[in-house]
């Protein structure tokens, strides 16, 4: 397989960006963390309420970022059988994993969205539903939807990842099937290999 | 062995370091009530700390059929709906008997409340011991309170906070005690026994035993999975449940000033006493206390549950304790 | 059932599928089998649970922490400036590999970045000082678990999130073993070269002047690990604040460098929501799993189980550290967590020992797994960082610190006080 007819990536770019995005959040939420302690010190106030908005801000750049992980083969698999198979019932491995990932990804979506709608409609006075116990009171719907939207974008790259490599079977086109959902890890992008480029020129 | 599914009963206990879950609720729900049932009823048991939850699922769980009884503090819930918080609000109960007085007017319209919004059946109405503030630095009134940071555990205690110059820090009850001892937070606010099990006076030195509120909470049931019960099973629960009840309140009762003894000089049947300073509110603060209720924490509450819940407050409540709620 | 779960659970991981989607699938056929309440429509309610836990935002912190000190080259100058230090000890570089993991394990919370950035910096000097490359390798592959143990560790944080536990009390808990592991780690090497020399190599002596002037670059890991550390134990942060600390003080050191740049945040970001997400999927779907093994009674029947055993409080523990060590060949350190606590843990209580002292134990025996065949994730990145030459060498060089390891674990079962010491005095 040359580079030419490498398969694209399902939602390669995007998936990219908000890894970056949610990142920057972290930092952000870092930040505000470490300001909320020393206004704690200097003013005994808590200014930003940065316990609860942090908290959010992981919930949903963690959900935004499984699909990251998909896509750059990060979730964690232990090929301690795997790698005893034949070539084919590794790709039928390679197929089924990836059938039940996106299931646990469906399955958390869906009942994520649920958790959302039944926060929505707490039967209480407004139209916000149930709400934070804290004094930022938040509607919790906002959080858990933003959540769920996450879980769905999961959800949905799994799932393109599974559709294209039943395509592939079907073309008995294997290779782009391990290069698309094998354990093997692609060669660019690798954690290592770039760690070692860049240390290449560290003088020790 | 699962043959007749009516008798398996999923039950949620409340956090399983209290001496409610330890000594009343486990052996009731794990010994008596099976044994009663010569067996038919089986129970599996847990705290909800133990199940890995943080507190407010119960309500959603049980809501969902997820289990079919579960305890839970009402002010974990008082996002769920402001609703939770009306028996419990910060500063209305000077003492456990006014509590108990305050529950029982309330506790049909509660009681007819969760039925019909959220398909659960209110079996027992409990609580903790007196909710008292656990300070590390001294204090002679609220007034000393004015720009500490507090650990709250609902919405009604922030409203309180807030109103006397605090800032309510939102803590998880195992993180209180380290955060005591080391200064994260200036005071934290639990139940008079439950502060002493938690060992919060390793941390704290000063007690404040103005009982600020009670920790009101509920065991309940999933009322599908209840009508679904049994009929001679149900009736079991149902003859041995109000005894239960009775059984936490004398707890409450006989634990608010032995827990006040435990922290500070002793004797305490639990331990060895923590050695806190003692300090009791003045008639200063409890005219404070009830002024911040009456002119804060009420209105708010009210505002939060919306006009139809303010008159059933007023037509409830405010037949016992003479209160009155704003209803527009 | 818990026993056809376990099976079950163990040939679909090994099968190579996601270990997150294991758990889930098993959760689903217990929860829909064992269960006369269809469990599933809890999961939304008890991952948001999971996922929205301010102890858990201290996970991609601290990955954050430690991306963001490789790639600005801070843990690189610290290697050499250690190296200074300690280069003249028979073993040479071995120490150095060891300080500096210690080193760096106080400022960040894995075991995979520890090993990876020290290793990174340390391999080349195989060839270039003539060093055996199996005990060297080894004491990297070793050197990098103590991320996790010395503190902060995010295998604490996790154990700390699922046995509802103090993070302040295991830290306090874990720093005296952690510290005596890295000295025992030495002290295998020093044995080692004395008694087969052809292992060290060429050592450099730095004369003092060197060493003074390699002093600043030491201050920003010892500055993080009292920012970090410290701001817990005096008061003013919780740990996961603590870790917001560290990550803004190890931005301003990568600023003061004139190091950070959009490259360098955009990789530290990649890097840390890939670690986060993939740590994070596997705890949440592991948070449901406990939910389930607890609803249908499976975790009261294993404890009741071993309580009708009537085994010897001691004799059951040996048993399990060395299931523990077995399993720990065959499993990925975080899946060993994640999986086997809420099982074992109520089990350690009921046998009457200490949750806090357990935790410790507990975290070694991750440590060793990482670095025994045939899954070792830290003989893996080894390997990998050094690119050639045999799996076998990193295997065979980590053995003597894996002795080391469990004769930590049988230290601490005869003295708990190595761990238990600390907490109980500042408490
Ligand atoms: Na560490
Ligand atoms: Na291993």
């Amino acid at each position: 397989m040359n580079s030419q007819n490498k398969p694209k990536i399902p939602f390669e770019k995007t998936t990219n960006f908000f890894a970056w995005i949610a990142g920057a959040l972290i930092l952000f939420a870092a930040i505000l963390v470490s300001l909320d302690i020393l206004a704690r010190e200097i003013f005994s106030d808590n200014l930003f309420e940065s316990y609860e908005i942090s908290i959010y801000i992981f919930a949903v750049t963690v959900a935004f970022s499984y699909a990251y992980a998909l896509t750059t083969k990060t979730h964690i698999r232990i090929d301690a059988l795997y790698v005893h198979l034949p070539y084919i019932y590794r790709v039928i491995l390679d197929i089924f994993s990836c059938a039940v990932i996106s299931m646990v990804a469906v399955g958390l979506a869906y009942y994520g969205w649920l958790t959302a709608l039944e926060s929505l409609s707490f039967p209480t006075n407004d139209i916000w539903g149930a709400r934070s116990v804290s004094d930022l009171y938040v509607p919790l719907v906002i959080p858990q939807a933003m959540w769920a939207l996450g879980l769905t974008w999961f959800a949905l790259t799994s799932l393109l990842f599974l559709l294209k490599s039943l395509y592939f079977f079907s073309k008995k086109d294997y290779k782009s099937i391990t290069y698309l959902i094998g354990i093997q890890k692609r060669e660019e992008g690798d954690e290592l290999t770039e760690a070692l480029e860049l240390t290449k020129n560290e003088k020790i | 062995n699962f043959a007749n599914a009516k008798d398996l009963l999923n039950v949620i206990g409340n956090v399983s370091v209290t001496t409610q879950f330890k000594t009343l609720q486990k052996p009731f729900w794990t010994e008596k009530v099976p044994d009663a049932s010569g067996g038919k009823i089986k129970v599996n048991f847990k705290g909800w700390n133990e199940m890995g939850l943080k507190g407010p699922e119960g309500l959603r769980l049980l809501m969902k059929g997820q289990t079919q009884v579960a305890s839970f503090q009402l002010g974990h819930v008082s996002g769920e709906h402001p609703i939770n918080d009306t028996t419990d609000l910060a500063g209305m109960s000077p003492t456990i008997d006014d509590f108990w007085k305050v529950t029982q007017a309330f506790r049909p319209t509660l009681e007819k409340f969760y039925e019909d919004n959220f398909g659960v059946k209110i079996l027992t109405m409990q609580s903790f011991q007196a909710q008292i503030l656990y300070c590390r630095d001294p204090l002679k009134s609220l007034a000393d309170m004015k720009g500490r940071k507090v650990r709250s555990s609902g919405v009604s205690q922030s409203d309180f906070l807030s109103a006397i110059g605090a800032s309510a820090i939102p803590m998880s009850f195992t993180e209180v005690q380290q955060g005591l001892q080391k200064g994260v937070i200036d005071c934290a606010i639990t139940g008079t026994l439950g502060g002493y099990s938690a060992k919060w006076w390793e941390g704290a030195n000063y007690l404040y035993t103005l009982p600020i509120n009670f920790a009101a909470g509920v065991t309940a049931v999933n009322i599908k999975a209840w009508n679904s019960m049994d009929p001679s099973n149900r009736k079991i629960i149902e003859d041995r449940i109000k005894a239960h009840e009775q059984a936490m309140w004398d707890l409450n009762r006989s634990e608010g000033e032995m827990g006040i003894l435990c922290n500070t000089t002793g004797p305490c049947p639990e331990g060895k006493p923590g050695g806190m300073k003692r300090v009791d509110p003045s008639n200063a603060d409890m005219k404070l206390l009830k002024k911040i209720m009456l002119e804060t924490v009420l209105p708010r509450w009210a505002k939060r549950c919306g006009s139809e819940c303010a008159k059933q407050f007023n037509n409830t409540i405010g037949k016992v304790t003479g209160l009155s709620a704003p209803t527009s | 059932m818990t026993v056809i779960a376990v099976i079950l659970l163990l040939l679909l991981a090994a099968s190579g599928i996601y270990v997150a989607a294991v758990l889930g699938l098993v959760s689903v056929i217990l929860g829909e089998t064992f269960s006369f309440l269809p469990l599933m429509p809890s999961l939304g309610t008890v991952s948001w649970g999971a996922s929205s836990n301010f102890l858990l935002v201290a996970v991609p912190l601290f990955i954050l922490m430690g991306e963001i000190l490789l790639r600005t080259g801070i843990a690189a100058d610290m290697f050499n400036a250690l190296d200074k230090w300690v280069n003249w000890i028979p073993g040479g570089l071995m120490h150095t590999n060891v300080a500096s993991t210690a080193l760096f394990a106080a400022t960040t919370g894995s075991s995979v970045a520890t090993a990876a950035t020290i290793g990174t910096v340390a391999v080349p000097n195989i060839e270039k000082h003539g060093y055996g490359p199996s005990l060297f390798l080894g004491s990297l592959a070793a050197g990098g678990t103590l991320g996790i143990l010395i503190p902060p560790s995010i295998s604490i944080i996790i154990y700390a999130f699922l046995t509802d536990s103090s993070v302040n009390d295991l830290y306090l808990a874990a720093m005296i073993p952690g510290f005596s592991l890295a000295v025992m780690f030495s002290v295998a090497i020093y044995i080692a070269c004395k008694i087969n020399p052809s292992l060290s190599g060429t050592r450099d002596k730095a004369n003092w002047s060197e060493r003074f002037r390699a002093l600043p670059h030491l201050l920003p890991p010892i500055i993080l690990f009292l920012v970090v550390i410290g701001s817990i134990y005096i008061g003013i942060a919780t740990p996961t604040e603590a870790a917001s600390l560290g990550v803004v003080a190890s931005l301003i050191f990568g600023l003061s460098r004139k190091r950070i740049n959009l490259e360098v945040l955009k990789r530290s970001f990649e890097g840390t929501m890939k670690t986060t997400s993939m740590v994070l999927l596997i705890v949440v779907v592991a948070h449901f799993l406990n939910f389930v093994l607890q609803t249908i009674g499976a975790t009261q029947f294993i404890t009741d189980f071993m309580d009708n055993l009537g085994l010897n409080p001691y004799v059951a523990i040996v048993l399990i550290i060395a299931f523990y060590l077995v399993l720990g060949m065959f499993m990925e350190g975080l899946t060993l967590i994640t999986v086997t606590t809420p099982i074992v843990v109520p089990v350690i209580l009921a046998l009457g020992f200490d949750q806090i002292w357990f935790g410790i134990v507990f975290v070694i025996l991750i440590e060793a797994s990482l670095i025994t065949p045939p899954i070792g994730i830290n003989l893996f990145v080894v390997q990998a960082v050094r690119g050639k030459g045999e799996f076998r060498d990193v295997v065979i060089g980590s053995l003597p610190f894996l002795i080391m390891m469990i004769g930590m674990i049988f230290l601490l079962l005869l003295f708990p006080g190595i761990a238990m010491w600390l907490p109980n005095l500042l408490n």
